[in-house]
């Protein structure tokens, strides 16, 4: 369960592990079933304190992403799949957003904006065929 | 912000208008702050500012001129055995016997502390590889500062007190003793409150701070609190200005031309408002953390 | 600041503002009370006795001075990453304190032959101490944390330095009989090679330290202080401590506390080592023997007085670079803020860290004085044997208080000593110690300058009017910690009953005619035996609580 924390942008410690989990369960890395790392462990891993980390989980309960087995601990559950599908979405969403903002800004249409999503699709299909080559 | 913290349980330490001279500086000013049981607490402030001062006077090392602090409930300067006995100490100083070997320095300490663990410090000298037959003058600054956690551990003791623990050592040790901070309050009941000027440390594990400046706590909340309270806003206006007007949560501004940041203190909804009602939108409005906070703050 | 001989200079005159002072006025308190009442008592500056006292006290006053010098000038270590050389560095820190201790000793010379109407040499001892000087530097500078090897180190050029001194006075293996008068051109020569020998040596020292090499080793240290672990760590076993306080006085006494005695049982086996010798050579003049010991007891209660500060120093500071630690560092916690945290931590109340402080100096100056009378019984033993008049252990208008008082003088010396140097880091209080200490020195000078029985009457009521201060301060002092609840019932019942046993003791010694001022200097003793009950707890909670 790789996740990382940055303090310097001053985005909260919680919401880093509840969007890097998330990310993790809508990329497939996480599957569902899979168990997450006690509470205790993952805070001396991160060097954070437990109660944060308490919190992220409880997000990510209410979220349905995690389901809590009283004695067991902490595990994904299986209605990831909508939910991760939701949270691809949501994710991709987010990026396109900050883009159209940006290409707002530089006063770049939308049509011009395709036409870039399209040329730079084909340029890294190519540059994977030409991989796939030389291997 | 209040100067107390709300618990529900009784505070393990209760300081009240304490204020402290040294000749003619004035160290600490009217301090009052209440820590309670359970969870970290983490005092910053820049150097001088009084952080070790306020310690010591947990400890009684220093003797309230003015007000009083209670830990336990005890008078520190009256009830030595009822408050130490209870209490792990890292002084800023890493002030520990010289002349003692390391073996010696755990079987003298064990003899102060009923509540003193064998296994557990020996488990704690392996992991931190003291070697025992070191002379305590010999260690180097990181092994000499692991020595002094480990004596303030071994008796798990309800309230661990660290003066800038973090200062002058290296990324490894740092780690220790954040480690030892985090395993100290798995345990139930136990406090620790640390003082530190390296605020991403004390971002990632203090639930609670208090900022101290000058003599004076400026702020006491949960970490929640207060970051959630501080944001990183950019208004643009109509036009250029020469200078940004001030609205009411905001702490200063930077900028020029018709873009200003601003760092705001209050509720994300209401600082939109009042950025409207000057006729400005609002470009990017972003969390701070916690030494933007600190510096803002100290700065005004 | 032109060159670096005034910059240093400089630094010494103001950095030692207060040491080379203080330490002056301290170093010629105890001859000048000893000379002093000998003096008043009728005894001229001509009695032989004076050649031994003389010969007893001058190194002890030399050491004092010389602290004092060692204060003020810093350690060497400090001009380390300065552009100068090493050479420098050694020349001048030698050259500057040999030349102020020559000074210092020559005034004090001076000022004695001036009070007692003596004729007392100068230059001999002036000689000595500019060599001592260099020789106390080299010591010095050896790093402190080793403590066995630094005795070692210590004692046996002192062993030799003082059989040395005594020839002058005598010969090597006898008591002193007459000053030292003529410095020969064979002393010039010994003195000479002895302050190159020393100079080279520190010299040498500096650029190992400089260069943060190691010293070359022997080796014995290591094995001694092997020797030594396996003694006390033996006595005390690998187990646990039964309670805080067993633990506490284990680090009081292996700190502090074994000092006394040791340097007792050192500087005893001295005569006794001249004794053995002259067993069995042709018998000569022994008396001197018997009062030369006899000496050491005062010298002993001079020794408590020192040791007795030790026991407020902060031996947990946090040096890391052990080349910074000289005199000045282990003399500068002296004036340190506070106990430091490590000891100021310790869950345990002021009143039993008194207890503790105080049985472990009760332990100290008990074991010092059993090596003392050790040493005084083998002596007169021998000297018996040899069929000799034994010699008696009284002394004109002292009867048998000698004895007692010899005991009893090393407890009361080194317990005060340490209650006053817990809260002397409060620097109004020094100023007031040394302020009054001045005023009765300047008072004793003038008044010395009266006729006799004027100047007995004056000393007498001076003295009445002191020892009354005294018994009105420790009553004050009791009080005060009684109110503070700080007197253990224990700490009570013993005071008590030590005041009561020495006034008791007192009566029943003494002599058939004793002079007046003996009351109320007999309650004035009695008085500050118990004073330290009281003070010490007061005192530590001083340091203890800012």
């Amino acid at each position: 369960m790789q996740i990382h924390i940055n303090t310097s942008d001053g985005v909260p410690i919680y919401l880093q592990i509840v969007n890097q989990v998330k990310y993790l369960v809508a990329a497939g890395r996480l599957k569902a079933g899979e168990e997450l790392l006690p509470i205790r462990t993952l805070a001396e891993k991160l060097v954070v304190n437990p109660n944060t980390i308490a919190r992220a989980y409880r997000e990510l309960e209410i979220s349905g992403i995690v389901e809590k087995r009283r004695t067991s601990g902490t595990y994904v559950t299986d209605q990831g799949s909508p939910l991760a599908r939701r949270e691809r979405t949501k994710i991709l969403s987010d990026r396109i957003d900050q883009l159209l903002a940006e290409a707002g800004h530089m006063d770049v249409s939308i049509e011009d904006l395709i036409k870039l999503l399209q040329q730079r699709f084909s340029v890294i299909q190519n540059s994977r065929l030409k991989d796939a080559d030389d291997v | 912000m209040s100067d107390t913290f709300s618990s529900s349980s009784s505070p393990i330490i209760t300081i009240d208008r304490l204020s402290r001279h040294f000749g003619h500086k004035l160290a600490l000013n009217d301090v009052s702050l209440s820590i309670p049981r359970g969870g970290v607490v983490g005092l910053i402030g820049g150097n001088g500012a009084g952080k070790t001062t306020l310690l010591r006077h947990l400890l009684g090392m220093l003797k309230a001129q003015a007000g009083s602090v209670k830990v336990f409930g005890l008078d520190p300067v009256a009830n030595p055995v009822g408050v130490l006995g209870k209490t792990g100490y890292m002084s800023e100083d890493r002030n520990l016997p010289n002349w003692m070997r390391v073996r010696d320095l755990i079987r003298y300490s064990a003899a102060f502390y009923p509540a003193w663990d064998d296994r557990y410090a020996e488990e704690l000298r392996d992991a931190f590889d003291l070697d025992p037959k070191a002379r305590v003058g010999n260690l180097s600054r990181g092994q000499r500062a692991r020595a002094n956690l480990l004596v303030a551990l071994a008796h798990r003791p309800e309230l661990l007190v660290l003066d800038e623990p973090s200062s002058g050592l290296d990324p490894v040790v740092r780690r220790d003793i954040l480690g030892a901070i985090i395993r100290t309050i798995g345990e139930e009941g136990r406090t620790v409150l640390f003082s530190s000027h390296l605020l991403d440390e004390v971002e990632r594990v203090a639930d609670r701070v208090a900022i101290i400046h000058e003599g004076k706590i400026m702020l006491a909340a949960s970490m929640d609190e207060i970051k959630e309270s501080h944001r990183r806003m950019t208004l643009r206006f109509q036009q250029p200005l020469t200078q940004a007007p001030k609205f009411v949560g905001s702490l200063s501004c930077d900028g020029d031309g018709p873009e200003w940041t601003y760092v705001c203190s209050g509720e994300s909804g209401q600082l939109r408002e009042a950025a409207h009602a000057l006729g400005a939108t609002v470009v990017s409005d972003a969390a701070m953390s916690l030494d933007e906070i600190f510096v803002t703050r100290v700065t005004q | 600041m032109r060159s670096i001989p005034q910059a240093l200079l400089w630094e010494t005159l103001s950095r030692g503002r207060w040491s080379l002072p203080g330490l002056f006025l301290l170093g010629n308190g105890l001859p000048l009370l000893v000379y002093g009442s000998l003096y008043g008592s009728g005894i001229k500056a001509a009695d032989p006795i004076y050649v031994i006292l003389q010969f007893s006290l001058l190194p002890l006053v030399i050491l004092q001075f010389a602290m004092g010098i060692s204060i003020a000038q810093g350690p060497m270590s400090r001009l380390y990453t300065w552009p100068v050389s090493s050479n420098t560095i050694v020349a001048w820190h030698t050259l500057s304190g040999a030349a102020i201790l020559a000074l210092e000793t020559a005034l004090a010379a001076c000022l004695y032959n001036w009070l007692f109407d003596a004729q007392w040499p100068i230059l001999g001892p002036m000689l000595f101490a500019a060599v001592a000087w260099s020789a106390f530097q080299l010591l010095q500078f050896i790093p402190t944390q080793n403590s066995v090897s630094v005795i070692f180190l210590w004692s046996c050029p002192l062993f030799l330095s003082l059989l040395w001194l005594m020839s002058r006075y005598g010969s090597w293996i006898s008591p002193p009989t007459h000053y030292w008068r003529e410095v020969t051109f064979v002393d010039g020569a010994f003195l000479s090679i002895a302050a190159a020998t020393c100079y080279a040596l520190t010299k040498t020292g500096v650029q190992y330290s400089r260069s943060n090499e190691p010293f070359p080793r022997l080796g014995i240290s290591t094995w001694l202080i092997a020797r030594w672990e396996s003694l006390t760590l033996g006595t005390w076993g690998q187990s646990r401590f039964r309670s805080a306080v067993d633990a506490q006085l284990w680090y009081e006494f292996i700190l502090k506390g074994w000092a006394l005695p040791f340097l007792t049982a050192v500087v005893m086996f001295f005569p006794l080592i001249t004794i053995l010798v002259r067993f069995f050579l042709p018998p000569r003049n022994w008396d001197g023997v018997v009062e030369l010991v006899l000496a050491f007891g005062a010298v002993q209660s001079a020794l408590a007085l020192i040791f007795g500060i030790l026991f407020s120093l902060e031996y947990s500071t946090n040096r890391s670079d052990k080349r910074d630690e000289g005199f000045e560092d282990l003399l500068g916690t002296f004036y340190s803020e506070s106990m430091g945290s490590f000891l100021a931590v310790r869950p345990i109340e002021n009143r039993m860290f008194s207890n503790i402080i105080l049985w472990t100096i009760a332990k100290s100056t008990a074991l010092s004085s059993v090596i003392w009378l050790a040493g005084l019984i083998a002596v007169l033993l021998v000297m018996w044997l040899k069929n000799q008049t034994p010699v008696t252990l009284t002394v004109p208008g002292f009867g048998a208080w000698l004895l007692p008082l010899a005991i009893l003088g090393p407890w009361i010396c080194m317990a005060n000593a340490a209650s006053f140097a817990f809260i002397a880091a409060h620097r109004g209080l020094i100023f007031l110690v040394v302020g009054i200490a001045t005023v009765s020195l300047l008072l004793l000078i003038a008044i010395a300058q009266l006729p006799r029985e004027v100047f007995l009457q004056i000393s007498v009521v001076g003295l009445s009017i002191v020892s009354v201060l005294v018994v009105m301060l420790t009553s004050w002092v009791f009080y005060r910690s009684g109110r503070a609840n700080q007197l253990t019932s224990a700490t009570q019942v013993l005071s008590v009953s030590l005041a009561i046993g020495i006034l008791v003791a007192a009566f029943l010694l003494r002599p058939t005619d004793p002079p007046l001022v003996a009351f109320p200097l007999t309650l004035a003793i009695a008085a500050l035996a118990i004073l330290p009950f009281a003070a010490l707890p007061l005192a530590i909670g001083a340091s203890r609580h800012r």
